[in-house]
């Protein structure tokens, strides 16, 4: 795989540092990029602004996508994400605090490939980050990686 | 006696030498005299009875002896009324001045009925004028009496009841002429009766103000003269200078040939049923600006209730996670650094950030249940009661607890919301069972009065009775958290939405007994014939 790096949009440390270390727990050996909010998010992946020297085309195996976010919030990262042609395929699972329904709904009609609600207790969490972990990145078949035209 | 006796000489003497002939004139006056269907008399100029026919007397009933002699005012015709006797003799004094006297008086008969009867008396003058003989007739006038005063009564009604109206009414000739307007009309305008009495109706002051109404009234006078019926909605001006809205109707009346002969005008005031409706329509409107805006603010009010409990649902986990996650980290990286009582501690932190985590769930359910559009379609209960056990079997998987679920149990109702009746009544089912040995949990159905009750029951701690109303409160609680853990949430929430159901909900239990939850959904669709 040529990268292997995890996107994290994820504005609350606390929620990142235990996010980064259940992945750790479960030797996720990812390198994992965060960033903290929507805006930022859309400059790394269109490599933009703070992001503007890097390659486009290397886009991350996975993002994990928080909804809310400052400045930019997660459903419009990933409406912006699926209406672009060089990130349009790209894996992204919301991982939330939120199980509201219309959340969960409008995350799957921007479409999302994943839902999964950030559970209270750590043990939980840990379940769930690390099972994202193994499918998304063991398990799963990334799409072919594409080669974008700078705009 | 004297009088007669001096005409018959007198006209005896004018015939000498013919007394047969004359005899028999005499005898054929005497006939025509009594034979004559009017009452007849002759009197001396001061009233005393000379002679009265066979009519007069037929008329009464009474003998001559009563009669012949006496003052003619003093006879049975007169004596039932003193005012007719002065009238009378008033009467005869005159003429036997030389006035012809004609006058109306009644009659009383035998049979005690009175008579109108029409009396003139003429005095008869000898050569030299003086008057020498009165002589009084009497015609029986009472059929002509009581037509006259049947026509007065049934004028009378006419004017009653056209004048009482409480509608505008009028009579034209067919050509548009007023005949006759009723008095309702003539108020409302201010109008005097010989002001438009003979005028086309047209050019009267109630069609005055408006040029387009008198052409509509001069074309259904044409209209009505050819029979039709005719009917706008008009307006009238008042005497107090506003415009009353009537409804005009003008309608022809026919003749047994079918010939128009009359008009009617007719006209309803409705200016109180235009100012009702006006009224109306204005109550109406500021009700569905009332509505609109209290939706308004009602649909505000849930949008700043979603956002917050969106925004409840998001962040006020957030810290929850990072207290339980981070006592884990210590638990798991820092245990060789940490006594018994320190991880005991962490275990407490980690209890009460679940706690926290419990009551967030139930506070975010609870609002969930009162607000969004209900989803309504069919639901099997049976399966849906069957997924809640195995999930709680999957949780608690030592249990033992017998459950019987009855087969085929459906509702016409929301799914998401029945999912959390279930949940929390079997699952309060399960939780109060937990100090059983042999802990059994039923869900079936039962029809009470065409009505489907749906029930939950079990076996276990149940409640007592005389607290049941608390048991639907939120925040409330039968047990001890130490007993049975919970926050009293649930049943609050069920019962919300079982009434958003148009359902009933109600429970029975004794303490140690058992509880059995019972509930209804209200709607159409909700019943079961087997």
């Amino acid at each position: 795989m040529k990268n292997s790096t995890i996107l994290l949009v994820e504005d609350n440390p606390k929620d990142e540092l235990l996010t980064l270390r259940a992945l750790n727990k479960c030797h996720v050996a990812n390198e994992i990029v965060v960033v903290r909010d929507g805006a930022e998010a859309l400059d790394y992946l269109f490599s933009e602004g703070d992001h503007a020297d890097r390659e486009v085309s290397d886009l991350p195996t996975l993002v994990l996508l928080d909804l809310k976010l400052p400045k930019v919030d997660g459903l419009e990262v990933l409406r912006r994400i699926r209406a672009d042609v060089r990130t349009k395929l790209l894996p992204v699972v919301i991982l939330t605090s939120s199980d509201e329904e219309k959340d969960i709904i409008a995350g799957y009609e921007l479409g999302a490939n994943s839902y999964v609600r950030k559970p209270v207790e750590f043990s939980d969490f840990g379940v769930a980050v690390a099972d994202l972990g193994r499918y998304w990145l063991i398990t799963n078949e990334p799409p072919p990686v594409k080669k974008g035209r700078t705009p | 006696m004297r009088t007669t006796d001096s005409l018959k000489t007198k006209y005896v003497s004018e015939r000498k030498g013919k007394a047969d002939a004359s005899r028999e004139s005499d005898a054929l006056l005497r006939v025509i005299f009594d034979q004559s269907f009017q009452m007849m008399g002759l009197l001396k100029p001061d009233g005393t009875v000379l002679k009265i026919n066979r009519t007069a007397y037929q008329f009464i009933n009474c003998e001559e002896s009563e009669v012949i002699g006496r003052l003619f005012w003093e006879t049975p015709w007169w004596t039932h009324s003193p005012t007719e006797q002065e009238q009378l003799r008033e009467a005869i004094k005159a003429a036997a001045q030389g006035e012809f006297v004609r006058f109306e008086t009644t009659h009383q008969t035998t049979k005690g009925k009175f008579v109108y009867v029409d009396v003139t008396i003429k005095p008869v003058r000898n050569e030299k004028g003086d008057v020498v003989l009165l002589v009084p007739e009497g015609r029986d006038i009472t059929d002509r009496k009581m037509a006259e005063n049947a026509l007065r009564e049934s004028e009378w009604i006419f004017r009653a009841v056209f004048d009482q109206n409480f509608q505008l009414m009028g009579l034209l000739s067919p050509d548009g002429t007023i005949i006759n307007v009723n008095r309702t009309a003539l108020r409302l305008s201010g109008v005097r009766e010989s002001d438009v009495k003979g005028k086309p109706f047209w050019e009267t002051p109630w069609w005055a103000h408006s040029k387009e109404l008198q052409d509509q009234v001069h074309e259904a006078v044409k209209k009505g003269a050819r029979g039709e019926i005719v009917s706008f909605e008009a307006t009238h001006p008042s005497v107090d200078g506003s415009l009353h809205h009537i409804e005009f109707s003008l309608k022809p009346v026919k003749d047994e040939e079918g010939n128009v002969v009359l008009l009617v005008p007719e006209g309803r005031d409705i200016s109180e049923r235009k100012r009702a409706e006006a009224d109306i329509r204005q109550l109406n409107q500021e009700l569905e600006a009332r509505v609109i805006e209290r939706t308004r603010e009602l649909e505000l009010a849930n949008r700043e209730m979603e956002a917050f409990t969106y925004s409840v649902s998001h962040d006020l986990r957030a810290p929850l996670r990072a207290i339980d996650g981070f006592s884990v980290a210590l638990l798991e990286d820092y245990a060789d650094r940490l006594d018994d009582d320190g991880k005991t501690y962490l275990r407490y932190l980690r209890e009460g950030s679940r706690e926290m985590s419990d009551l967030i769930d139930g506070l975010l359910n609870l609002s969930r249940s009162t607000r969004g559009e209900l989803a309504i379609e069919r639901v099997d209960l049976s399966s849906m009661a069957d997924t809640v056990v195995n999930e709680l079997r999957k949780a608690e998987h030592d249990r033992r607890v017998s459950v019987r679920i009855a087969p085929g149990v459906e509702a016409v109702a929301d799914r998401r919301l029945l999912r959390v009746v279930m949940e929390n009544l079997i699952g309060n089912a399960w939780k109060y069972t937990s100090r059983n040995s042999d802990g059994c949990i039923e869900f079936s159905i039962e029809t009470v009065q065409d009505e489907t009750v749906y029930l939950v029951r079990d076996n276990g701690a149940g409640f007592d009775m005389a607290y049941r109303s608390k048991l639907f409160l939120p925040f409330q609680r039968l047990h001890k958290t130490t007993e049975f853990p919970g926050i009293g949430i649930g049943l609050a929430t069920v019962e919300r939405i079982i009434h958003r159901h148009q359902g009933r909900i109600w429970a029975e239990g004794a303490v140690g007994a058992g509880a059995t939850f019972f509930f209804t959904l209200g709607s159409k669709g909700n019943s079961h014939e087997k």
